[in-house]
């Protein structure tokens, strides 16, 4: 019924759990005495003749009673709140460390916004498992034993019924929990898709105002949104009716004790205050079983939920990248025969790619759009794994060390903080004098300064109110700061300007002269200034060497060339 | 937005009261049944009440199903008019929107607050209707037995659901909105972990990133442990008020049968009736507190319906014909009206057939006039004709009919590629075939799996940047518009793949104009005139020939990528 997992997960917090499973028995025993003491207030007055001054104790014991109730009500309740948020907790970080296990190449290829998302609401909606079904459910094995025990006391008869309509509850509810398992599944695609397709208008409202799809779009909307109330009021209806027989069978438990302790105390075989007792503990027998039928929802969507946290944890490992080890010295990055094909793909990305990288110096990789140089900076980040050839520094494996390579992609992230923690990311220790000569470097001093907070405006999503070009160079001036021996840069400059282009290329150059820039060019003018320029067709290295050599043969970089002056002419 | 549901609501609500009236009825007859037969009367006695017993037990379930299920499906319609009216609502400020405010926060609010006035109805509303007709049916019942019972159980009623929720409210309104910006933190922190994991990894600061994740988790948890807290303690104090005034109702019922003002087998009956009709008043903390959340998400939601929508004067005309020239004088617009101006007295027109370039640095209100030119943001000063009509006396839709944008930010809808090039044109296979081949994008789309019929993914992801704007500039030639503007929709591209996408859109759009945004001046060397845009104002214009051959803005831009060549 609720997924294995979780239950296995919800070991470390067994110590809260059980003891808000003991407090629900001390509350079923306490309800033994509360409604004890008031049958036998009742049974003073009503057959002793007593007065209600005379009968006051056995009221005293019902509100006392009561009284523990309720404190241990409030106790179990606060422990399994807190056992819950921290089991929470630490699923979620499993996952975030899982999620970045598996690395920037498997990741970026799946969802992330669906990632994002099974990473917080996913999670989130493990939790009410956790903090209610799981110590309810112990609650509701203890505590109808403790009353049965109790009622068995005071007339057997009664307590036989309850003992035999007590199994029909959660007999009922697992033959209509299945049922409502099934259509769950059905409504979290549901849930999915909406949330999406909501996402999708939002993001496009100004597309879709430009081609005037804006009440089409709405229409859709609706019509989606109507999509997703049907597939869960198929699952309300079931859902709803297991509460509904749960009900139904607590109340006619209670009738058929009312009704024949009334008829055994009319032909006096039985005493009141037993009966009244009785009456009154019937419907606590099944109290505490309902609550947790009540509470079933929470498995229904846990579950649900489960499958995709536990799907993303034990799916095959992790083929991310893996640290380097590798105490490599300096030395310059040999390429042998390197090949690599996506998952899926039927071409190969790269093919036999054989280069020898410069130890320090301006390498410009050039190609067409497909040509397979976003698949050889990832290799030479280490996010993918050659399946053919080797990459090797100094004679040894090239596995790249945390921090050795900065990249700059051509969608650059910046994260939801200040300016300054940006580009501290790259390199915690810098001086603010250090961020604005990176920020000088990279052109972006000028319009920081402008910002309201300077250095300490918060980013928002993806540069929040920065234009494209403005958070482009922001992260470029993350990506000058990194101390790392290999740079690689992925069309720096897609979105600047021409003149904020120089200033960057000379940036880019000066960085050149200490360490490996790698450099996905687009512009002929960084081929000029590089040491070499490797041009890739179709996953193969077709050419390398320096521009000149390159220019002045036939070829397939020396068209590139013609092309390009051609569209300048 | 409760109003198309107003009965539905009241319906549930009394199915609600109702459901409970059978449980106070169903726990009467039976203590009337027990206390009845304990002074062993004949048969006669109990036989109505043992109906009772039967009639109410079942009548309580078939009324609580009903009443859940009406209260959701009104749930569910309340959530369509929401999601709608909330796109409705943000649709006339977008572009303008997404200069002054920050798009991430507009976004999390529509979602996640979308989300949370879902529970309004049921949880909130409904169960607080029912209440209210429990707390005036029940202690009349009871005060009809002993006055004074009637009393306390009224004001064990308001207690337990007033004054205890309001306790509650009071000491959770902190947690409850420090969760709230807790969550939001949480998702920030989330995304920056998951889209921001290239970067995390280039900079070897995973663990950054996923010590912010645990932070942000860790702070949502306290703020929601607090809530829970308050929540649980509001609920069991409301409880123990509940057995309390039994305790109370029992004892006066016994004083009043003491004095003989009450038969005996009533007391029983009046206690235990009393303890059913709580029912409804002990879910109220629950509902308050969802009240909170909800009113608090709808606020938000309301404050961006409210907020005057920028206008954007139009007519109802219908478009000219012929549309072409295009006729912009004197174009002034500023986003806020303490900023600077975003365009300042822009002239420009655009013939049929011709080609006009823009250029200009990044902020220089390239952008700004493309959007201005599909009517879409309000403009200070200055005015647009069409085919000798001022734009301001055309419909708004029927204006951009005749226009075709690729924005900067051009958003590919996760549909197949089709279905992205036909939008607002309808194309068939044939015209999204030729826009495709036109804007250079049939020789990928057809190495794609499923060629036309491959599914872009989320914006697009599935695609390259350069893939993704050429079926965007192919969904705006399907268009077939009178006025094409490319917002620098060779970005993403090699210069020769640019160059050869502008020659052969320009060759697609035949008769019609073409506006051209680029920061490449050699991608538009070939353009019939050439704008040079810095800060809103135009500081150049001519042919390429003429301004290269001039110093000025244009010819420094232009020189530094002629070195190129």
């Amino acid at each position: 019924m609720i997924d294995k997992r979780l239950l296995r997960d919800a070991l470390p917090e067994r110590g809260r759990l059980a003891a808000a499973v003991l407090l629900g028995g001390l509350g079923a025993v306490a309800a033994c005495v509360q409604w004890g003491g008031a049958a036998g207030f009742v049974d003073a007055v009503l057959l002793r003749g007593k007065t209600a001054g005379q009968a006051l104790p056995w009221l005293a014991a019902f509100a006392l009673a009561a009284a523990v109730r309720a404190v241990a009500g409030l106790s179990a309740d606060a422990l399994s709140a807190g056992a819950g948020l921290r089991l929470r907790e630490l699923l979620r970080a499993r996952l975030a460390r899982r999620i970045v296990a598996m690395g920037p190449a498997s990741v970026g290829r799946e969802r992330s916004a669906e990632l994002t998302t099974t990473l917080t609401e996913g999670v989130d909606s493990l939790e009410p498992a956790f903090s209610q079904f799981v110590p309810q459910a112990g609650v509701a094995l203890l505590a109808p034993l403790i009353i049965l025990v109790a009622v068995t006391w005071r007339d057997p008869i009664s307590g036989a019924i309850l003992f035999i309509t007590g199994p029909l509850a959660p007999l009922f509810m697992a033959l209509i929990g299945k049922l409502a398992q099934e259509r769950s599944q059905r409504q979290w695609g549901a849930l999915a898709v909406l949330g999406a397709h909501l996402l999708d208008s939002l993001e496009g409202l100004a597309t879709l105002r430009a081609y005037g799809q804006v009440s089409r779009r709405l229409d859709e909307t609706r019509a989606a949104t109507e999509r997703f109330r049907d597939a869960t009021m198929d699952v309300v209806r079931i859902a709803f009716l297991s509460a509904f027989a749960l009900e139904m069978i607590g109340t006619l438990s209670t009738a058929l004790v009312a009704v024949q302790v009334g008829i055994r105390l009319l032909y006096g075989r039985m005493e009141f205050a037993p009966a009244l007792t009785v009456l009154m503990l019937a419907p606590e027998f099944h109290a505490p079983l309902r609550a947790l039928g009540a509470r079933f929802h929470t498995v229904v969507s846990a579950n649900a939920a489960a499958s995709r946290v536990y799907g993303l944890l034990e799916g095959p490992e992790p083929g991310g990248p893996t640290a380097g080890d590798s105490e490599a010295g300096p030395g310059a990055i040999t390429l042998r025969g390197v090949s690599y094909r996506y998952p899926g793909a039927e071409a190969h990305a790269l093919r036999g790619a054989t280069l020898e990288l410069p130890e320090r110096g301006l390498v410009a990789v050039v190609g067409r759009s497909g040509a397979g140089k976003s698949t050889l900076a990832r290799l030479l980040l280490g996010w993918i794994e050659p399946a053919e050839g080797s990459l090797s520094r100094a004679a040894a494996a090239w596995r790249p060390r945390p921090g050795e390579t900065a990249w700059l992609s051509q969608q650059p992230y910046l994260f939801h903080a200040t300016v300054a923690q940006n580009l501290r990311t790259a390199d915690p220790q810098a001086s603010d004098e250090r961020l604005w000569e990176a920020l000088r470097m990279a052109s972006a001093d000028g319009f920081v300064r402008d910002l309201p907070r300077g250095l300490d405006t918060m980013l928002g999503d993806r540069g929040g109110r920065l234009s494209v070009g403005q958070a482009q160079r922001i992260a470029l001036a993350r990506t000058l700061l990194q101390p790392a021996p290999l740079v690689i840069l992925d069309e720096p400059t897609s979105n600047l300007d021409a003149l904020t282009e120089e200033a960057v290329s000379a940036s880019v150059q000066r960085m050149a002269s200490s360490r490996l820039v790698v450099v996905i060019a687009h512009r002929l003018q960084t081929c000029r200034a590089a040491d070499l320029v490797v041009v890739l067709e179709e996953g193969v290295v077709t050419q390398q060497g320096r521009y000149d050599d390159l220019a002045s043969v036939r070829g397939p970089f020396a068209d590139l060339v013609r092309a390009a002056q051609g569209v300048a002419a | 937005m409760l109003g198309p549901i107003r009965h539905a609501l009241t319906f549930g609500a009394l199915l609600g009261a109702a459901t409970v009236g059978s449980s106070v009825a169903l726990l009467a007859c039976s203590a009337f049944i027990i206390s009845r037969a304990g002074q062993q009367p004949t048969m006669e006695a109990i036989a109505v009440p043992v109906v009772g017993v039967r009639l109410f037990g079942i009548l309580r379930g078939v009324l609580r199903y009903l009443e859940r299920l009406v209260v959701h499906d009104a749930t569910f319609q309340v959530l369509a008019d929401v999601r709608v009216g909330l796109l409705r609502a943000a649709a006339p400020h977008v572009p303008g929107l997404w200069v002054t405010e920050k798009r991430a926060d507009w976004l999390a609010r529509a979602v996640s607050d979308v989300e949370a006035l879902q529970g309004f109805v049921a949880r909130a509303a409904a169960p607080t209707l029912a209440a209210v007709v429990m707390a005036i049916a029940v202690p009349i019942w009871v005060g009809s037995l002993a006055p004074l019972g009637g009393w306390v159980c009224l004001a064990g009623m308001l207690c337990a659901g007033w004054l205890i929720p309001a306790l509650t409210r009071l000491s959770s309104r902190r947690p409850s909105r420090e969760a709230l910006s807790a969550r939001a933190g949480l998702s920030e922190a989330a995304l920056d972990c998951v889209q921001g994991l290239p970067e995390l990894t280039a900079m070897g600061r995973q663990e950054e990133g996923l010590a912010r994740v645990g932070s942000a988790a860790a702070a949502m948890a306290g703020s929601q442990w607090r809530t829970s807290l308050a929540q649980a303690a509001g609920a069991w104090s409301a409880q123990a008020l509940a057995w309390g005034a039994t305790g109370g109702v029992l004892w006066l019922c016994a004083v009043e049968a003491s004095a003989g003002r009450l038969p005996h087998v009533m007391v029983a009956v009046g206690a235990l009736g009393a303890l059913a009709g709580f029912e409804t008043a002990l879910g109220l903390p629950a509902a308050w507190q969802q009240a909170e959340v909800s009113r608090a998400a709808a606020d938000r939601v309301e404050e961006l319906a409210d907020r005057p929508s920028p206008v954007v004067p139009e007519g109802d005309e219908t478009a000219p014909q012929p549309f072409l020239p295009i006729a912009v004088e004197g174009l002034t617009l500023r986003y806020a009206p303490d900023a600077p101006p975003a365009l300042d007295g822009v002239s420009l027109e655009l013939r049929p057939g011709s080609m006009v370039a823009l250029v200009g640095a990044s902020g220089s209100g390239k952008s700004t006039l493309a959007w201005a030119l599909c009517g879409l943001l309000p403009v200070e000063g200055g005015r647009v004709t069409a085919g000798g009509k001022p734009q301001s006396s055309i419909d708004g839709d029927a204006w951009r009919a005749r226009i075709a944008l690729v924005s900067q930010d051009a958003h590919l809808f996760d549909a197949t590629v089709a279905a992205n090039i036909a939008l607002g044109s309808g194309a068939g296979p044939a015209e999204v075939h030729d826009a495709a081949c036109a804007a250079q994008a049939d020789g990928f789309v057809r190495s794609l799996p499923q060629g036309y019929d491959t599914m872009v993914g989320e914006r697009g992801s599935s695609l390259s940047g350069g893939q993704r704007r050429r079926i965007a500039v192919a969904r705006a030639l399907a268009r077939g518009a009178d006025l094409t503007i490319l917002d620098e929709a060779g970005a993403d591209l090699d210069p020769i793949t640019e160059a050869e996408m502008l020659r052969s859109a320009r060759r697609h759009c035949g008769q019609g104009a073409l506006l051209v945004i680029s920061h490449r001046p050699a991608a538009v060397a070939d353009a019939d005139e050439t704008l040079v845009l810095s800060d809103g104002r135009i500081t150049q214009r001519g042919r390429h020939a003429d301004l290269v051959a001039a110093p000025g803005p244009y010819r420094t831009l232009w020189e530094a990528q002629a070195l190129a060549g």
